[in-house]
Formats: C-alpha cells, structure tokens, sequence
C-alpha cells in the first residue's frame, strides 16, 4: 500500500455560527476504497462530504487530494476531477440525458466525438439502452433511471474520486438495492475511490470497504465492516448497528463458501445454495424448509460441499 | 352514432340568426356629418344572399343537434364561408347603394355585421378542437378572409368604408402615430427591462430590500395611469423650464417624456416579479449539482439559471408589452404620439369611425405582442418540461 492517500483530512474543523459541523477531523481514505460515511441526521457526513469538493471551506485544517492540497486548487478544476452525485440526482431538467452526462467532459473542453462515444459507454455500463434513454428529458425518468443517468454523469470524466450524498436515499428498497448491486459491479472494473454518504446502516454494511461512523461532527469508528460489527467502540455504534439484529447483520457479509465443509461420502442434501450467497441466505433458507442441511453448489450447479446448521456457528474458517 | 348536441354551437348559429333578423347589416351616409341610414339583411343586399346567410346559420344550428365527426367538418366549412362572404357582401352592398357620384358617402358597418364577425371567430375556436386538424384549417380560412379582404381593399371596391375613408385621409398620420406607439412601447419595455433585470438581480443579492421595492413597484401600479401621467406634468415642466439640455431633448411636461417615465414605472413589476419568482424558483439543488460539476458562477447563470427561468421571465415581458400597449393610447391625453389621437379625436367630433380607426390597431398590437411573447415563451419552455 502506497504512502499517499488518496484523500486525507487533517484536524478539519468547519464552524456555521456558533454551531460546529464539523470538529477536528482527521481520516485517510485509501486509493480504491469505498468509504462509507454513517450517522444521524446533523451529523457533519454531508458537511465533510462537500468539504472534500469544495463545495464548503474548511475553517482550519488541511485536506489533501492525491498529493495536493485542495486550498491552493481551483475549485472549479478540482470539482471536475471528482463526479459528484446527490440524493435528488440534481439532473439538468432542460437537457437531455446525453446533455447532463456530457456536462463534465463539456466543460474539460473534450470533441464532440470523444463525448459522444463516452456517452454511449457509460449507458451502457449503467444498463441504461442508448436508442431509448439518450434523448429523453429528466422528467420522463423514473427515479431509478434518472439515478442511474446521475451515476453516470459523476463517472463521464473518469475521474479517481467519486463523491454521492445519499444517492440512494430517495429510491424505494428493491430499486436501491439493484442500484447498490449495480455500484459494486461497476466498482470491481473501475476501482475509484469512492466516498459515500448514508443513513442506512445496511447500505453501508453493504457497499463499505471502510465505514466511518459520525456524532456531532466527530469520527466514533472508522473500521471495517466486520470489524464494526464485532467491535463496536460504544453504545452509540451498538444503537446504529440495530442491537436485535447484529447476527443477522454479519450473516449478509459472510459467504457460505468461506462456512462449508468437504463434501462427504453420504449422498447430497437435496436443498440447494450457491456458493456465493450469504450466510443469512443460507440461514433464512434452512429456517423456512426447516431443513439443517444444505447442498453448495457453484453457478454451474456443480456440488462444492455441504452446509450443515452447525457450520454457521463457526468462527470463520479461512 | 348518437351524440349529444353541442351547445355552443348551436347557441352561437341561433344568437346569429336572431341579430341578423332583427339587427342592421350596415348604414349610408352620405357625408361624415349626417346620421347614417341603416339597412337591414335584406334591404341592404337583396333576398339572394339573405337567403344565403339564413340558411348557412340554420344549416349550422340543424348540424350541432346531432352532431359527428364528419358534420363537424361541415359545421366549420359553414363557419368558414360565413366569415369570408362578409367582405364580399360588404363589396356588393356598396355597389348597390353608393354610385360613383357620391364622393364622400360612406358606409358604417353595423350590428349584425360585428356579430357575423364576432360569432364566425368564436365558432372557429369552438370547431377547431373538434375536426381532425382543425388549427390549419382555421389558418386556411383566415387566410382566405384577409385575402379577399385584401383583394377587395386593393380594387377599391371597399373604399367607400367608413373605416377606410378615415384612413384615407389621414393614412400619413396614421403610420405616423403607429411609429409614435411603437417607438413609446419599445423604449419602455427596453428601458423596464434593462432597470428591472438589475432591481431584480440587486434584490436577490440583498434580501432585505425586497419588501420596500415590490412596496414601492406595488405603489405605482396601484396609481391610475391618468393620475400618474398628471402627477409627473409639474416636475418635469420644472425641471425642462431650467434645463436647457432637456429642453434641446423636447422634454416637457407633456409629450414623450412623462409618457414614457409612467410606463417605465408600470411595467418595472412585472418585469422584476417574474424576473424574482423564475429565479428562485430553480431548484436549490439542480444549482447545487451545478456547481459540483465544477461549473463557474457565469455558467451557473447562464447554462443552468437562466434557461430554466427564461419561460417565466417572457411571461414578465408579455405582460408588460400588453400593458404598455393600452396604456400609451391613454398617454394620448397628455400629448404622447400614439392610437390614443385617433381614439380621443373620434370621440370628441362624435365620429365612431375614427374611433375605431385607433381602437383597431391598438388591439391588433396587443393580439400581435401576446402572440410572439406566448410563442416565444413555449419556445424556451420546450427544453425544461416535457
């Protein structure tokens, strides 16, 4: 891992009146990371967020972005290094899709052909059909789609660093979960650095490499998703967490091959699950078949070992 | 196929009948001194073509009882031929009674003409939502109107009007005062909206001035126009009486000058409301987002503000060209150059004519200015909301 980060704060501190948004940080977020910012309402994650892109100034502190303090950037030069995409997608409502995806390369001065061509790649990177989508208004969207044309139009200048605020926050739960399916996808081909502003634990339990957990402007934890689980550093982190359902919780982010044993001699348990789901999944399946024994298979079907009940008590066995 | 009568056709081909029964087509006079001599349908064109009009309106009545699509299509073919006939008619009933020995005799349309004409284009605008097509074929039949109206004028055949025997003596004046109103109108809206565009930016920036300027701007529009065109007649004598420089400008107490203050003071609100409302109404966050793109605060303005606040901001502009428009035909009573001669001369000789003769093209301009601000407004609109 390189020395640099990719974006660092140190002791940044951002003062509205009397009232203090955003106290002494300091954080190293690492290049490819997806970091995920969590907290109550008021809790400084959209203040810090807008910081990074200059969008507010720090009152003290420094912020660095990849080697370079952002004070003495262009702020116009810097926020078009980053996609920025909001909760209530912010789309143009006078341009076409294909106007409000070319707005950063239009302003970076890229040929018509190149923009075009960066257009046609990026709808089809966000399942977005060209013919259909490129010439429609953001009011003939729906909100998924007109999100999607918002990821889109973060991602057209390729840019290392992508900044969303609740992207996902006004999206109904089956589309935000495509969505967030969908991000961790384009994820694994791009690798940017991502930072991620939430109020939904799950999401972040979800999306994170990183998660940083906020109060009255203050870092509480910034760890793994596993290790936020296991070692929450107060009750403040228990709460978010959801006391009840914190197994269930670490369930989703394990994996039912990391949990199974050797297939044995005995035949195969007839119920089936793909190596790849999670160990709720795995769980939920057992607890509605009342079974406590199911088959692993991969995404040909073929038989990779067995998942007895008792597997899911382990401690991990990689 | 049943269908329901449509009433206001039937209505209007009713109340047609009725008038041009009972009501006078047009009236003689053989000078523009003596009362007129009015002439009833068949008096004053012959049973022929009386005839002709009563059964094209019963023809519309009988039709609108049980109306369908294709009865529709005859219903605005009748319209149509009702209101192109009327020139023609007009041609035929001066052929009749004005000889070419009468000079000056004139001919004043009268009641069941204006109801023709008036029932014949609401009819239009009831028919056109009802036939495939209907706005070309309402095109179509305007056309053909202004043009044989045109033809007509051009023979000489409609010259013995009474509308064009005002015309024809006073046609330089005429173009004159068109430019007069034209130039007032111009120069106020230029004016307002230079100033207002600047008030309203100003008054974005500086919040707390908002109340006391649209108290003030609400102030003014609240003043009848007479009053304020009388209220600014002293100052500016005065100021004009001690400064050569105004007086080089032919600045006076009456004239261009006061005219033209009140209509800048008139048409500042609208301008500056809508100017105000279009701007704060582009949504917090679109402006947000723009600037997280890396937009400059220009191309903010001009590439995300302004287009979306630009349909709103005409709406402003046609409201002000419209009510500049009226207004400077009052303005002829403190000595402005505009229609308002022609309107305040008519009625003081008690000639109805050359009333009508500034009357006219005063709502012609209006109708012309609602046109092209609402035509451009739906132009800026095509972009923002689909």
């Amino acid at each position: 891992m390189s020395d640099a980060a990719m974006i660092e704060l140190r002791n940044v501190s951002r003062q509205f009146g009397d009232i203090t948004a955003v106290d002494k940080l300091s954080l190293r977020i690492e290049k490819g990371e997806i970091c995920v910012f969590i907290g109550t309402s008021g809790c400084g994650k959209s203040t810090t967020l807008r910081l990074l892109n200059k969008l507010i100034d720090c009152s003290s502190g420094e912020i660095w972005v990849d080697g370079e303090d952002v004070a003495s950037l262009d702020s116009k030069l810097l926020r078009r290094r980053m996609g920025y995409a909001i909760q209530s997608t912010g789309l143009f409502p006078h341009w076409t899709v294909e106007r409000n995806i070319g707005v950063v390369p239009r302003l970076l001065g890229w040929p018509a052909d190149r923009i075009d061509a960066r257009v046609r790649e990026l709808l089809e990177l966000l399942s977005l059909p060209y013919a259909t989508f490129v010439h429609k208004f953001p009011s003939q969207l729906s909100g998924g789609q007109a999100q999607r044309v918002g990821v889109a139009r973060a991602l057209a200048a390729d840019p290392d660093i992508l900044l969303m605020d609740e992207p996902f926050g006004a999206l109904d739960p089956i589309t935000r979960e495509a969505l967030q399916n969908e991000l961790l996808r384009i994820q694994s081909h791009i690798h940017k650095t991502i930072v991620f502003v939430t109020h939904d634990i799950d999401e972040a339990l979800r999306l994170a490499t990183r998660i940083v957990v906020m109060d009255k402007g203050r870092i509480v934890q910034h760890d793994t998703p596993e290790n936020l689980l296991n070692n929450p550093v107060n009750s403040f982190v228990e709460d978010l967490l959801g006391q009840g359902e914190r197994g269930l919780k670490r369930a989703s982010l394990e994996r039912v091959e990391d949990f199974m044993l050797p297939l044995g001699a005995a035949g195969l348990p007839s119920l089936s699950i793909e190596a790849g789901s999670s160990l709720r999944q795995a769980l939920s399946l057992m607890l509605w078949q009342r079974a406590d024994l199911l088959c692993v298979r991969d995404q040909a079907q073929v038989p990779l070992g067995i998942l007895p009940i008792s597997a899911l008590l382990q401690s991990k066995s990689s | 196929m049943t269908s329901e009568p449509n009433r206001v056709v039937l209505t209007l081909a009713l109340l047609a009948l009725l008038i041009v029964c009972l009501g006078d087509f047009a009236s003689v006079q053989a000078n523009r001194i003596v009362p007129g001599q009015g002439l009833g349908l068949l008096a004053g064109l012959g049973w022929p073509w009386m005839t002709g009009i009563v059964v094209g309106l019963l023809g519309l009545a009988g039709l609108a009882l049980r109306p369908t699509g294709r009865r529709y299509g005859l219903m605005l073919g009748l319209s149509g031929a009702l209101l192109i006939q009327l020139p023609v008619a007009l041609a035929w009933f001066i052929q009749q009674h004005i000889s070419a020995e009468q000079p000056y005799a004139r001919v004043g349309l009268a009641a069941s003409c204006w109801s023709l004409l008036f029932i014949g284009a609401l009819l239009l605008v009831e028919l056109q939502q009802r036939v495939v097509a209907g706005r070309h074929w309402v095109k179509l039949i305007l056309v053909l109107l202004f043009g044989v109206s045109w033809l007509l004028i051009g023979t000489g055949a409609l010259a013995p009007l009474a509308l064009l025997r005002e015309y024809s003596s006073r046609s330089s004046t005429f173009w004159q005062l068109l430019y007069g109103h034209l130039s007032l109108v111009g120069g106020a809206l230029l004016a307002s909206l230079l100033i207002g565009l600047l008030v309203a930016w100003l008054i974005l920036r500086v919040q707390p001035l908002q109340r006391p300027v649209f108290a003030l701007l609400n102030f003014f529009q609240t003043i009848p126009s007479l009053a304020l065109f009388g209220l600014l007649i002293a100052p500016l004598s005065y100021l004009s009486a001690h400064s050569p420089l105004l007086q080089q400008l032919n600045v006076r107490g009456i004239g261009w000058a006061p005219a033209l203050l009140a209509l800048i003071a008139y048409s500042l609100l609208p301008v500056v409301r809508n100017t105000c409302v279009a701007l704060q109404g582009v949504a917090a966050d679109v402006i947000e987002s723009a600037r997280g793109m890396g937009m400059s605060g220009w191309q903010v303005f001009t590439q995300v503000q302004l287009p979306l606040a630009l349909p709103v901001i005409i709406e402003g502009v046609r409201i002000t060209t419209i009510q500049a428009i009226g207004l400077t035909a009052v303005a002829a009573l403190i000595g402005a150059s505009g229609f308002g001669s022609f309107i305040f001369q008519g009625l003081g000789q008690g000639a109805m004519d050359l009333v009508l003769l500034g009357a006219l093209p005063t709502i012609v301009l209006a109708l012309l200015a609602d046109a092209l601000f609402s035509s451009l407004a739906s132009w800026a609109r095509a972009g923002v909301q689909r």
